[in-house]
Order: C-alpha cells, then sequence, then structure tokens
C-alpha cells in the first residue's frame, strides 16, 4: 500500500523538487511535510518516524498557480516551477544572495503574504477600460518588497498580461555598462548594452504573447540610411534590429515601450509594469556628459521611455512599483548601520552623506519626491510589513524543513524565540541570522 | 561657642592669659602658699648643701632632674557653656527679629536640622550635619525672606503705591491692551568705567495675530521677518542692538515693525510670479494633483464638467487627504487616509 501511495504522489510533485533517494525513511519523512494529505494517511507511522516534527508542518501548500492563492494560502511556501522561474528571473530579479540561496535549497520558493494577495486583488478587480492604477510598495528594508513585486509577476505572466520588467533601474541611471551620445536627440544619453539586455528580456518574458498578438509599428521609423521600419511592420522586428544592433537598441526600446502604450488602448492585451526601486528613477543619476556635468535622469533614453509609463493618460494597463531607501545611499553598501558619528573635515562624508539610511523615511511620499508624487497621484500605497507570527514560524520551518538551519539549538523553541527576538520579525534579518547557524 | 572653641586652642595660650591677665594675677598672690611653698624648698635645698661641710667638698649634680613636686591645679574660670541659642528659641518668636537682613548661615540660630555634604554612595553615612559646614556657609541662604518678612516690607512699601488700574485685572486684559512687549536689562556691577554695552540690547516682541493682517498679509510678514518670527508661538521678536544708546536702539524697533507691517500690506507685480516652490503651504487647487485627478475623470466620463468634478464628495475628500499629506509630516495615518480616499474614487 505504500508502494503505491508513493508512485502516485512521485507523480504529482513538482519538477523542481529533487526528493533525496537515499532511503526510503527519509522518503516517506519529505513527503510527509510536503502533503499533509499522506500525512494523515501515515500518522501513525509518521510519529514513529519523526519525533522531531512535533511544531506544524503547515508551511507549504501545492498550489504554484497565483492566481488561486487565496487567505488560506497566507504564510504559506508556494515554489514556481524551475523553468517559469529562469524565464521570469533570468534578468536578476532577486539578490545576488536570494539567487545563491534559491540554488542551496534546489527550488524558487516564495511565501505568500498579504500584500501580493491585496494587489493581486486589485489587479483583478480593476476595470481596465480606466486609465492605469498605479500601485506603490513600501517598507521596511528587508520587509519583503521585491518578493512581493515577483509573486505578482509570476501572477502577471501566468494571466497573460504583457510584462514590462525593470528590476534594478540603478543599473540604467548608476553604472550602465556603457553610455553614448544620442545620435537622434544631442542632449539624451544613450545606454545600448543595458538597452539590448533588457530587450531580450522582454523578448523571453512575452514571446508567446509577442507572436499571438502579433503587434505592428504605427509608423515610420528610420534608424539609419539603410536600416528603416515601414509603418506595419511586426514590432518584433523593431525588437530582433534593436538586439543586433546595439549602436540603435535604446531608441529602439523607447520606440517599442511608446508602441505597446499607444496601441494598449484598443484593448487586444494588457500591461503590467512591474519597478522595483522606482524612486531612482527619480533621484540624480552618475552618469555624465563628456564636460563630466550630471545627466538627468529625463535625459537617459530609456530611463525617459520608462517614466512615461508611470502616468496615467492609458489604458488597460497596471503598474506595480516599490521605493527603496537603500539607493538613497550612492556608495553601494550591503549592511544598513546604524547614523555614524559625523566626522568634522571628513571628505567622503561631505560629499556623500552618511553612509546609512536608518534615519531616513520609508514612506513613500518621501522617497518618490515631489516630481515623482505628481507622476503617480493618484496612487494606491500598499504597506508591506514585517513577518507576523504565523509567517515567521512558517519561515523557520521552511528552513529547517530545507536544513538551512544545522544547530540543534536553533531548532529548539528557545533557540526560536531568540531567532525572534534578534531580527525583530524581519524577514532579511531573519536570513541572515540563519545564515550564521 | 566661644567658649568652646577657647577651649579647643593651645593650651599655652591659655596658660599665658591666665598669667598676664591681672585679675587672675591677684589671684595667684592671694593663694600664696603654693607658691613660697616652692621658693622655700628651693632655698632649703641649697641651704642643706650649705650645712654639711663634712660631706663631700662637691656639691651632688643631678643629671636627671628630680621629680618636682607637681604644682597645684590652677583654677580654671571658664563661664558655664550656654547651650546653643537655637535650643532656647520659642515656635511662636518673630522669625524676622532673629534674621533680619542676609547673613552669612549661623548654625547655632538656625532652628533646623540640616545636613549637607557628600556621602560615599551606598554606605551609611550621613552628610555632615549643621555645625563646622563650610558647604553652608558657601550658598546663599534666604533666611531673610521668609513669608512674614516679605508681607512685612509689602506691609512698608505699602503707603509708596498706587492702585492698580481698573480693567487690567488678569493678564490676558494686559496682554489685550498692551501686546507690544520690551525687555531691557540692567546691569550693576563696580568697574572703573561706567558703560556696559549688553544695556543696550532691546528686544520688543508681540503676537502677530494681533496685528490687522489679511492672508497674503500675514504671509508676506512672515517672509520679510524670516528668523524674528516665531511660528508655534506666533510672536515677532525684534531684537535691536545695532545702535550704541538704548534709546536709539527702541526707536529702531519700533521703525522696523512700522515698516514691515506697511510693506506687507502692498502687492507688487513681481508677486504674481509666485511659483509651486514657493508656496508656503499646497494649494491643491493649483497643484498637479487637481489636474491629474481631473483628466482621470474626464477620461472615465467624458462629459462630466470640471465644477462637478470638483463638488463630488469623493473628490474633495481626496483633496483635502493630498493636502494633509504634503502640508503635514507624512505618517501612516495620512497615507492610510489618502488610500482609502484614492481606492474610493478607483474602485
Amino acid at each position: 500500500m505504500i508502494k503505491t501511495l508513493l508512485t502516485t504522489t512521485l507523480a504529482t510533485i513538482n519538477g523542481c523538487q529533487r526528493v533525496h533517494f537515499s532511503s526510503k525513511h527519509q522518503l516517506l519523512s519529505s513527503f510527509l511535510r510536503q502533503n499533509h494529505l499522506i500525512a494523515r494517511c501515515l500518522s501513525s507511522s509518521a510519529a514513529a518516524t519523526d519525533p522531531k516534527h512535533t511544531i506544524s508542518d503547515t508551511f507549504r501548500t501545492n498550489e504554484s498557480n497565483p492566481c488561486h492563492h487565496s487567505t488560506q494560502h497566507l504564510s504559506m511556501y508556494y515554489t514556481i516551477p524551475a523553468d517559469v522561474a529562469n524565464k521570469l528571473f533570468v534578468l536578476g530579479g532577486f539578490d545576488s544572495r536570494q539567487q545563491t540561496s534559491f540554488k542551496t535549497f534546489r527550488e524558487t520558493a516564495l511565501m505568500v503574504r498579504r500584500p501580493a494577495l491585496e494587489v493581486m486583488d486589485y489587479l483583478r478587480r480593476a476595470d481596465y477600460r480606466r486609465p492605469v492604477n498605479r500601485y506603490v510598495l513600501y517598507g521596511n528594508v528587508g520587509s519583503g518588497k521585491t518578493f512581493t513585486l515577483n509573486h505578482v509577476l509570476h501572477y502577471g505572466s501566468v494571466e497573460k498580461y504583457l510584462l514590462l520588467y525593470c528590476p534594478k533601474p540603478t543599473d540604467w541611471l548608476r553604472y550602465p555598462e556603457e553610455t553614448a551620445q544620442s545620435v537622434y536627440k544631442s542632449e539624451r544619453m544613450d545606454t545600448p548594452i543595458d538597452a539590448a539586455v533588457w530587450l531580450q528580456h522582454f523578448r523571453t518574458h512575452n514571446n508567446q504573447l509577442l507572436d499571438e498578438l502579433d503587434l505592428r509599428a504605427s509608423k515610420q521609423y528610420v534608424w539609419s540610411q539603410r536600416e528603416i521600419t515601414e509603418a506595419g511592420d511586426p514590432l518584433k522586428n523593431i525588437l530582433e534590429h534593436g538586439i543586433s544592433r546595439i549602436k540603435h537598441a535604446s531608441d529602439c526600446m523607447a520606440v517599442v515601450l511608446k508602441e505597446i502604450k499607444a496601441q494598449s488602448s484598443s484593448g487586444k492585451y494588457r500591461v503590467l509594469v512591474v519597478v522595483d526601486k522606482v524612486n531612482a528613477f527619480y533621484e540624480m543619476s552618475q552618469i555624465k556628459y563628456p564636460d563630466r556635468s550630471y545627466v538627468d535622469a529625463d535625459n537617459i533614453t530609456i530611463a525617459r521611455a520608462f517614466k512615461k509609463l508611470f502616468t496615467n493618460d492609458w489604458t488597460n494597463g497596471a503598474v506595480v512599483a516599490s521605493v527603496c531607501k537603500k539607493l538613497m545611499v550612492h556608495y553601494r553598501i550591503l549592511k544598513v548601520a546604524g547614523i555614524p558619528k559625523h566626522k568634522p573635515r571628513s571628505r567622503p562624508w561631505d560629499t556623500w552623506g552618511p553612509f546609512s539610511v536608518s534615519h531616513l523615511s520609508d514612506l513613500p511620499l518621501d522617497l518618490l519626491t515631489d516630481a515623482g508624487f505628481k507622476d503617480f497621484d493618484p496612487f494606491i500605497p500598499i504597506e508591506v510589513p514585517v513577518y507576523d507570527e504565523k509567517e515567521m514560524e512558517s519561515c523557520l520551518n521552511y528552513y529547517n524543513d530545507r536544513k538551512w538551519i544545522q544547530r540543534p539549538v536553533a531548532k529548539t523553541v528557545d533557540g526560536r524565540n531568540e531567532i525572534k527576538f534578534l531580527s525583530a520579525y524581519n524577514p532579511l534579518e531573519t536570513y541572515e541570522i540563519c545564515c550564521a547557524l | 561657642m566661644a567658649n568652646h572653641v577657647f577651649n579647643q586652642l593651645c593650651p599655652h595660650k591659655r596658660f599665658a592669659f591666665w598669667s598676664t591677665n591681672p585679675y587672675f594675677k591677684f589671684l595667684r598672690l592671694c593663694s600664696t602658699g603654693s607658691e613660697t611653698n616652692v621658693i622655700n624648698d628651693w632655698h632649703q635645698s641649697v641651704q642643706d648643701l650649705k650645712s654639711d661641710p663634712n660631706e663631700e667638698s662637691f656639691p651632688k649634680l643631678n643629671l636627671i632632674a628630680e621629680k618636682t613636686a607637681k604644682r597645684a591645679e590652677r583654677k580654671n574660670y571658664f563661664g558655664e557653656i550656654r547651650n546653643p541659642r537655637y535650643k532656647r528659641m520659642k515656635t511662636s518668636q518673630d522669625w524676622t527679629s532673629v534674621w533680619p537682613t542676609a547673613r552669612v548661615f549661623h548654625p547655632s540660630t538656625v532652628p533646623l536640622p540640616l545636613h549637607m555634604g557628600w556621602t560615599i554612595p551606598d554606605s551609611a553615612e550621613v552628610p555632615t550635619g549643621k555645625y563646622h559646614n563650610p558647604e553652608l556657609l558657601k550658598i546663599p541662604n534666604f533666611l531673610h525672606l521668609s513669608p512674614l518678612a516679605i508681607q512685612k516690607h509689602c506691609e512698608a512699601l505699602k503707603p509708596f503705591c498706587t492702585q492698580w488700574p481698573k480693567g487690567l485685572e488678569t493678564d490676558r486684559k494686559c496682554d489685550k491692551h498692551f501686546p507690544i512687549e520690551i525687555k531691557t536689562q540692567e546691569f550693576v556691577f563696580s568697574g572703573t568705567s561706567i558703560r556696559w554695552p549688553a544695556y543696550r540690547i532691546v528686544e520688543l516682541s508681540l503676537k502677530m495675530s494681533d496685528l490687522p493682517l489679511d492672508d497674503h498679509s500675514r504671509d508676506k510678514m512672515r517672509r520679510l521677518l524670516m528668523e524674528k518670527y516665531d511660528a508655534k508661538s506666533d510672536t515677532i521678536i525684534i531684537t535691536a542692538s545695532k545702535c550704541p544708546t538704548r534709546r536709539q536702539n527702541y526707536e529702531y524697533a519700533v521703525y522696523l515693525l512700522t515698516a514691515v507691517f506697511f510693506e506687507s500690506l502692498k502687492v507688487e507685480d513681481w508677486e504674481a510670479e509666485k511659483a509651486e516652490s514657493d508656496w508656503e503651504h499646497f494649494y491643491w487647487s493649483e497643484s498637479q494633483s487637481k489636474k491629474s485627478i481631473v483628466s482621470y475623470m474626464k477620461q472615465i466620463k467624458p462629459d462630466l464638467k470640471e465644477e462637478d468634478i470638483l463638488n463630488d464628495e469623493r473628490i474633495k475628500s481626496f483633496a483635502e487627504s493630498v493636502s494633509r499629506l504634503q502640508d503635514q509630516k507624512e505618517d501612516k495615518i495620512n497615507l492610510e487616509n489618502y488610500k482609502k480616499n484614492v481606492l474610493q474614487i478607483i474602485f
């Protein structure tokens, strides 16, 4: 009987979950953690095999389709299938640390949390004939804004939205691979490689959808004397042109975005713009003109083109953005520390200010700045809070399951309480503390 | 107390006192018995030596002094040490007579169990008492200013005073009739020159709400005054110290107030160029926020008129929430309010 059960459950396991077949005993216990149904059948033997798991194991759910996520799935981890995850996050929707941890855990698992459900609920309820709604996520550093955005991105990909994803505007505005002066307008700066890379990812995200929709250019675009895109040519051509001819990539990207925005009112498709750290667009850029003066964010072609998507003069779309205060410090720092004492006659301090952000506000208005607020108003601010009790338990259970927490002390109730106290229920802090355990 | 101290002083000085004082010399002369005895003994010892010629010719040399007979104890006349004054005080006494003016602390006159001093922390030590306590001597004591003393002073001054004006019974009434407050400082010092530079400083203060201003004038006056205006207490404080004399500074302060007041009533041409960055508070009706919400509503229903849009309840509360967000500090309450209003409009 057990053998037949095993075979059936093997069929239902998601592809990315690789179970260790070292022993039937271990196989049983790992199944138990994943599927409560089996746990109920084998409860008697479960007690014999896993006396340690006295804490409830409801931290996972099988529901990998975000459309079906609802409040009953709250605080549970769901896994994104590996192929979908690769497709969506190839640009790097996650921090490098998170990506390595996904590799370690051998799966891309996100926790279903209230802010994500709220956004998805609004996306379902919204009237898409009206101008676009803007949703701005805000919260403490490390409270899970990026993860929520990625959850929404996954939802958008399943629901067949046209995805326009920008995970790191700071890459475009501060550390571009290459800058070149625009041919089209002399005061604009192009970032050819970044634009080409983005176009590639746009293609991977929306390959199927673009084939289905078959969008066409509305007017003629002259790239150079010999390269012209006529009106009525498919947009895919512009994409391909941008990817192959890197010199024109920024302009191609701008054209693609413009066309998508203009043609969205036809109602054939819905656009989901997902932007992380959107307040980077309204901050000073670190790109310089040849005469060493700083370029405005409005004068960087791809940034300008993307910014035009944030206003609400188009329909059939939604903009989900998050604001982050870490990028306010122009110096790359990993740890957000307390405000260091002002050192007099310290040049880095005078030039860059304090190397910490704990004195800044988390709230969207302060971070978006006046110009940003004008663009986004009226928007819906959504708070991403730190973990609550249930979510914290679930997170620690997951780390236990993935054998991320090794020390036996950390698995006791006292140890867990200590982790909870030290991290103040902050998701990032919990992760960092458990890294050391 | 004098006895007490004197007794502790060097005994030899005491001895000298007793020996030089003529009264005690007389006493000594009277009590001849003791002194003549000593002299007689001496004579006797000399005679003893002389009366024995058969004995050794040499007189005995005593290297070690023999014990001389103890002199009789001198009677030391100290007066009876009375108990300190504070123990002889009645509670019904008149303290103002005991301590009429400011004076250095005097422990036997002050009927209070005072202790003042440093103790080792967490020990059973008690701070030093009032006797032999230099700390109590160093600090000013206000024992000459008991309520009774003050009352007596007031009663003495009353014949020289006039009545408090009628109609100025409360502070509020005083502020209403005398809104301007002038602050100056007087200095008492000893020195070679009569001049004290800080004497010339004059501070003129009044509340801006007491001035007859309209919205534009009030805003303009605030901008003209800059740091001389305190927004929290709504007071204008003009400190004049430019001129060498006090009268000149007072007149200058009054002149400044007059000039600023009349200047703020005027409206100049260039004031129409006030831009959004100059707004002292958020004017929603001239802001981008209004334009975006109006265009949003028009996109939903193109035939809506602007007045209808603005009269809509939801738009009004939205406008109020935006103004509050911008004017006041952005915090979670204001943000939640804004979110509620936006959701009302969008969904």
